[in-house]
């Protein structure tokens, strides 16, 4: 008797939930979970190795070539369009030998900041990996990622949450004393 | 008095208030089934008890409401600032408690405190005595001393021994709040904070990004996030000596370690695969082995069930934000919900199979506690701002939040199971708090 | 007894619905058995959640109710095994004492023997 009115007193508050948005009432019931497949995983996987120190790389010079380029809101995938410059990196990298590049990733201040954290990195890995595609050694790149922590513009517009969804470059030279 | 038996009402209405000798035939027809049920019940009984039985059902809404008239000093009433501090501490306490609610005097009240305290040099000792209002009888009494220079520790843990004592579960009032605090660009520290928001303490002051928090099942260390050393690696902290080591360095990023509570490995995010997934290693970050499979996506947020086998986390591998179940060691990977979407932090509670998680629900980011048991959902937070990053007090009833409304970030505190009161504002400094993270137990 | 506070009753358990009560003959939607559980429920100050727990524990109170609605006994048959709970029942019922109308002529006999179960619910 009690479970009747449990079933439908949850099914009750469910569909006030939907009619009277302004009150406090319970959300939807959750479906039943579904057990999902474990597959491996389909995306290039480019281990990482270990890294010069991040104090090595800098802002590069000729910014023309090493543009930011930019995601969807929760999307790590590149898109078409930032292909070219990505493609003008792989070849500049392709033409310096002497180049390792760090590649940072970031978020928008929207969502957890924890899950923005692991959505950078995220964004950083499948950019190396569009490079790593392209030709570039995986030895020579690097990712780390900030996630939401480090905007490039404060602003809480539409237009700067758009700038701050981006993988940035740093370059650091190739040189005999790092060794680390 | 007069039988009304040719209007007799459809509905059978209790109406009789004398008794009536007048019986009517059809009457006694309609009436035998039941009076025979009536007096088989009557006449099978022995004594006076009987089976016919009535249940009455409700919730346990109400909080057992206690009388706090506020300590005495040496046996008298007294005005200073530190039998205010004190008595508010106390009501604190037990307002806080998620059983109680405090009232000035005892008219209204199932159970009042008499609370005593003397100071002794640079010692305190403070007295309690919990007497149940009816009947005025004593249930228990207790005397604790401690330092006078932290009297406020001292009535926290009187708080905790009185909500022991009543209701079988141990309080929260000893216990504290690690979370992240805005410094400016790139300087973020980690902080501690007692429950009630005071006592506030810098952990950490690298003039870097010291992000994500979480404690070691003992409560005696604090494994965090840092960018001392340039990449994102996770140190841990021993509290009372200020000791630190390095935990994680793998190449890419180490974060989001989350301790076993059997405290004997630890669940954390590395990329150094080149994928982000989630990890399990040792305590000292080695021998790490790969737990998920994104499909090209991430895993992250690890956070363990109380008996320490099963893992939640968050994972975007389905295409959106989503939480995930699966053993400790990867197996039956299962997504928890459907309905809800960018569901991108989670926390399980440490006391029961309840799992805390945040959603967009209506334009704006809630936080839900889904009861696995029960399957069902209850939301807890209910204002426009936007709520993330819960993390259960170990009574598995308080959740610490973050609410961003206006661009900044606050801590907040809720009372699941009282919904009505509103949420307790924990940090009031300036610029952002984030992360916040829980001590299993006081201290 | 007047039919004025027989009134009362009946509209008190008109608000409260039969929510929360259940067992028992009665003709049809409104019987004696739920007027009364109305009535000592509305009187119960439950609890506090603490004493909920995983399995909400009950109390059983047997009482008898004279013809003019008098509670003239009342035992507890069952206890929770926690003290506040037990008490709260015993409060409901002392605080129902008299019950505002007297027995229905279907109850034949002088007084009512019947045994109220106190259930305190987990909440939804």
């Amino acid at each position: 008797m009690r479970t009747c009115i449990t079933v439908v007193g949850v099914a009750v508050l469910a569909l006030a939930v939907v009619v009277c948005p302004g009150c406090k009432k319970k959300a939807p019931k959750p479906g039943v979970p579904t057990v999902e497949p474990v597959e491996p995983g389909e995306g290039p996987e480019y281990a990482l190795s270990e890294a010069p120190p991040i104090t090595d790389f800098k802002e590069p010079e000729n910014k023309e070539v090493f543009q930011d380029v930019h995601f969807d809101f929760d999307r790590s995938d590149v898109k078409p369009a930032d292909r070219p410059i990505l493609e003008g990196i792989a070849k500049y990298l392709k033409d310096n030998a002497g180049i390792y590049l760090l590649i940072e990733g970031h978020c928008d201040e929207r969502g957890t900041n924890e899950y923005n954290l692991a959505l950078g990195e995220r964004r950083a890995l499948n950019t190396r990996a569009f490079l790593a595609g392209l030709g570039v050694e995986q030895e020579r790149m690097v990712t780390v990622t900030y996630g939401e922590e480090d905007p490039l513009d404060p602003g809480h517009t539409e237009d700067a949450w758009a700038k701050n969804r981006r993988a940035h470059f740093k370059v650091a030279t190739k040189s005999t004393e790092s060794t680390q | 008095m007069r039988c009304n038996s040719q209007n007799f009402p459809a509905e059978f209405v209790p109406e009789v208030t004398e008794k009536s000798d007048c019986w009517n035939a059809k009457l006694l027809l309609r009436t035998i089934p039941i009076a025979v049920l009536i007096a088989v019940s009557l006449l099978s009984s022995e004594s006076w008890g009987t089976e016919h039985r009535i249940l009455i059902t409700g919730e346990a809404r109400q909080k057992t409401r206690v009388a706090v008239p506020g300590f005495t000093r040496s046996g008298k009433p007294d005005t200073s600032a530190l039998t205010e501090t004190l008595s508010e501490t106390l009501r604190f306490d037990l307002d806080h408690s998620g059983f109680f609610t405090t009232l000035p005097d005892s008219k209204q009240a199932e159970v009042f405190i008499k609370a005593d305290y003397i100071v002794s040099g640079n010692d305190i000792t403070t007295e309690c005595y919990v007497y149940e209002v009816a009947g005025n009888k004593a249930l228990f009494g207790r005397r604790l001393s401690g330092r006078a220079d932290q009297a406020r520790r001292v009535v926290h843990r009187m708080a905790d021994i009185i909500v022991k004592e009543m209701t079988g579960t141990e309080g929260i009032a000893s216990t504290r709040i690690a979370f992240v605090a805005d410094n400016g660009s790139r300087n973020k520290n980690i902080c501690l904070v007692d429950y009630d928001g005071k006592n506030f303490a810098e952990l950490t002051h690298d003039r870097t990004l010291s992000l994500a928090p979480d404690w070691s099942p003992n409560g005696k260390s604090i494994y965090y996030t840092t960018y001392l050393h340039g990449y994102p690696r996770v140190c841990a902290i021993e509290l009372a000596s200020g000791r630190r080591w390095l935990v994680s360095s793998y190449p890419g990023l180490n974060t989001f370690p989350a301790i076993s509570p059997r405290g004997n490995e630890m669940a954390l995010t590395l990329s150094k695969d080149g994928c982000v997934e989630i990890y399990s290693a040792s305590l000292d970050g080695s021998n790490p082995r790969r737990l998920t499979k994104s499909q090209g996506g991430l895993a992250s947020s690890p956070c363990w069930s109380p008996n320490g086998t099963q893992i939640a986390f968050v994972s975007n591998r389905g295409g959106g934000a989503q939480i995930y179940a699966m053993n400790t060691d990867g197996s039956n990977v299962r997504r928890l919900l459907s309905g809800f979407s960018y569901v991108t932090s989670v926390d399980w509670s440490p006391r029961d199979n309840k799992i805390a998680f945040s959603s967009r629900y209506q334009g704006a980011l809630q936080i839900f506690v889904f009861d696995l048991d029960r399957r069902v959902v209850k939301q807890v937070t209910f204002d426009s701002a936007s709520h993330e990053n819960p993390s259960f007090a170990p009574n598995g009833i308080h959740i610490v939040y973050v609410a961003t409304s206006g661009y900044e970030s606050d801590l907040y505190i809720v009372d699941t199971g009282d919904l009505e009161s509103r949420p307790f504002r924990l940090t009031s400094v300036k610029g952002s708090e984030t992360y916040p993270s829980w001590s299993p137990v006081g201290y | 007894m007047s039919g004025e506070r027989t009134r009362m009753a009946r509209l008190s358990v008109l608000s409260e619905g039969n929510s929360g009560y259940s067992g028992g003959p009665g003709g049809g939607s409104y019987s004696y058995d739920a007027v009364i559980a109305g009535i000592i429920k509305s009187n119960w100050v439950r609890p506090s959640r603490a004493v909920v727990g995983e399995n909400p524990p009950s109390v059983s109170i047997s009482i008898r109710i004279a013809g003019d609605g008098t509670i003239t006994r009342r035992q507890i048959t069952h206890s929770s095994g926690i003290g506040l709970l037990d008490a709260s029942a015993v409060k409901a019922i002392d605080n129902s004492n008299p019950l505002p109308l007297g027995l229905p002529s279907y109850i034949s006999s002088r007084y009512y023997d019947v045994t109220i179960v106190f259930q305190v619910t987990d909440e939804v």
